[in-house]
């Protein structure tokens, strides 16, 4: 059963007196576990998507559903609960509270969340040390390398237990050799936990990573192929 | 949530110059607001009494037509019953009798008008403390004949010393003029210029002799244990003696009470004005730090942050700089504040003379009433939760989705 399905997605920003259709009719559907990338030149809609499928934004006209329930008729209230309890987030930058610790970064959304604090401080060691960070967890992020700050936060974004996770240009940042090793981590995640990973890029290595690639151009779904992805030479 | 304070808290001190100059500011506003609150307070305060002392006591009794005509023949009825009921009154503290009468005094040197005023010695110190304010010479000294107590400025103007003699001339009851020799005993100082240029004080019983055949009396000063007392022991006097007018001080004085309401407002000024800056400084820093964090509030509504813990995190920010500011501002104020209370403040070296002339002291006891404090302490928290508003309330409105992008 599909996790996301969108119908007749569009998103029409209104740049001064030109509307700008950022996505013109998307109907997409995310099956439970894929690790889909969504590629296209600059301009071509891949953050607005991302932001419609996370409930960051509002569409202009047609419904995202998630798990049955149609996210975009949800109070904005709801709304943040839901991005909170469901969906996890990893953005090309400012993924961390700087005054915050790499644990107390991913212990930050458990909180939220709600856990208690004996369960979160177990998890969170878990977490960071499943992605290389068990030596560097009272590290602000200023002292961490970027794919180390992209680390933490593929750890907290795993923290939250979400439906599915959306990372933006995760590796955008990134030199080749730590976008390579977050790819590592996020593929590990989704064979190990089943966690379901959407993210966008423009860089070619991490495209062939993918086992689904929808490409955009202009707003639209251009094409949406399977792929063997490229086996990773460590 | 004590992660949402230790957010909050190490967030404050991300920028440590901007939050240190905050904090500072906020501390040295308080700090000079309250020290200046207190030395205004503790300034009125002292005039206060001294009024209360030297002048109009907590209340006063006279013949009805006494205080607007002043003749002497206005002298008080049913003295002795007048004090009876008063020794039976619990807020009693002290009282005495004087006789008063306008008249001449007259030296080799110079003739002048003088309110002579006549009193019980033992009594009068202890309610007016008159003997505390010599500068030369005796109190009403018992071993002359017919001592006299004249201000300091009045003895320079007749040029007499202790020992001295003068010549006091006024009408009698009868109204006819007396004139009478006395020996200056010593002279005293006052806030007032006036009072030290005009007054002088003899034995009640040897003026009475002058003017009457028998002991008359023309006020009754009382003190009473709280000056809030006045009043009601006044309407309850007049009740019981219709035949005398009973005046607190409040109707006495119109200095007083300007004095006791002015202070009030001044402080509240003072206050208002201090807490309006805060709430400036604070609204700038506060905008400022949200405007540099617009990613990171973006974030975090991105990721589950509601806009109630939003907005606690931002309110809570403003609370714990201003708290922390306004705790330093507190404890340099009471620290100041105790320090002078011992040492006392001298106005006069600071060009305070001027304020001698108006009758006020220049040795200032700065006080702050546990009152004002906890008033402040809350106005100060209520400040840093409406400077918090707008910022917060900024901050609810970015949209997640432009925040995020770069
Ligand atoms: N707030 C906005 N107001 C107006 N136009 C916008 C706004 N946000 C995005 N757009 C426009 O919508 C279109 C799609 O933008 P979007 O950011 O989704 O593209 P993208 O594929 O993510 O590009 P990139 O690869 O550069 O990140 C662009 O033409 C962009 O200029
Ligand atoms: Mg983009």
């Amino acid at each position: 059963m599909a996790i996301i399905t969108t119908h007749g997605l569009s998103k029409v920003y209104q740049a001064g007196k030109v509307p700008v259709h950022a996505l013109r009719d998307v109907d997409l559907s995310i099956e439970e576990g894929e690790f889909t990338s969504i590629v296209g030149p600059s301009g071509s809609g891949k953050t607005t998507l991302l932001n419609q499928l996370g409930g960051l934004d509002r569409p202009s006209s047609g419904e995202v559903w998630v798990d049955g329930c149609n996210i975009s008729a949800l109070k904005d209230s709801q709304l943040i609960d839901y991005r909170l309890r469901h969906i996890g987030f990893i953005f090309q930058s400012y993924n961390l509270l700087p005054v915050f610790t790499a644990a107390e970064n991913v212990a930050f959304i458990l909180l939220l969340q709600g856990e208690k604090k004996d369960r979160i401080r177990q998890r969170v060691s878990e977490l960071l040390t499943e992605v290389g960070l068990g030596d560097r967890m009272d590290a602000r992020p200023r002292e961490l390398s970027g794919g180390q700050q992209q680390r933490v936060a593929v750890a907290r974004a795993l923290a939250s237990r979400p439906r599915f996770i959306l990372a933006d240009e995760p590796t955008a940042n990134l030199d080749s050799q730590s976008a390579m090793k977050l790819l590592d981590i996020m593929e590990k995640m989704n064979r190990e936990h089943r966690m379901t990973f959407i993210f966008s890029t423009h860089d070619q290595r991490v495209i062939e990573r993918a086992r689904r690639v929808i490409r955009m151009v202009d707003g639209a779904i251009e094409s949406d192929q399977v792929q063997q992805p490229e086996p990773h030479q460590a | 949530m004590t992660t949402l304070m230790l957010l909050a808290w190490r967030n404050v001190w991300r920028n440590p110059a901007r939050s240190a100059v905050l904090l500072l500011a906020i501390a040295l506003g308080l700090w000079a607001g309250l020290l200046m609150v207190a030395v205004s307070q503790g300034m009125l305060v002292q005039r206060f009494e001294r009024l209360i002392e030297q002048e109009f006591s907590h209340l006063q009794v006279h013949h009805p037509q006494f205080l607007t005509e002043r003749e002497v023949q206005d002298h008080l009825p049913d003295v002795a019953a007048l004090q009876h009921w008063l020794q039976q009154q619990p807020e009693l503290r002290e009282h005495t009798l004087r006789v008063l009468v306008d008249g001449m005094i007259q030296s080799p040197a110079l003739t002048a008008g003088v309110e002579i005023r006549g009193v019980d010695p033992q009594r009068e110190r202890r309610v007016s403390q008159l003997d505390t304010t010599l500068n030369q010479g005796k109190y009403l000294d018992a071993a002359l004949r017919n001592p006299i107590l004249m201000g300091a400025r009045l003895a320079e103007k007749l040029r007499v010393r202790p020992g001295q003699r003068v010549v006091l001339t006024f009408q009698d009851t009868r109204q006819e003029l007396v004139s009478a020799s006395f020996t200056l005993s010593g002279t005293f100082t006052s806030l007032s210029r006036a009072e030290e240029e005009s007054r002088v004080y003899v034995p009640a019983e040897v003026l009475s002799a002058y003017l009457a055949d028998q002991a008359i009396w023309h006020q009754l000063a009382v003190l009473l244990q709280h000056p809030d007392q006045g009043s009601a022991v006044a309407a309850r006097l007049q009740q019981a003696f219709p035949q005398v007018q009973a005046l607190a001080w409040l109707e006495l004085s119109p200095e007083l009470r300007f004095l006791t309401e002015m202070g009030d407002l001044l402080t509240w000024i003072l206050i208002g004005v201090i807490l309006l800056a805060l709430a400036f400084g604070l609204l700038n820093t506060l905008l400022m730090a949200t405007f540099e964090r617009t990613h990171e509030l973006g974030m975090l509504l991105a990721i589950g942050m509601n806009k109630r813990r939003v907005f606690g995190l931002i309110t809570l920010e403003s609370l714990l700089i201003t708290a922390s500011g306004a705790l330093l501002g507190v404890l340099l104020a009471l620290l100041n504040i105790n320090w002078l209370a011992r040492e006392g403040l001298d106005l006069s070296r600071f060009g305070g003379a001027a304020l001698a002339e108006f009758g006020y002291d220049t040795l200032i006891v700065p006080v702050l009433g546990s009152d004002e404090l906890l008033a402040v302490a809350l106005l100060v928290v209520l400040t840093a939760l409406l400077a918090a508003l707008y910022p917060a309330w900024k901050a609810l409105q970015l949209n997640p989705a432009q925040a995020v992008r770069n």
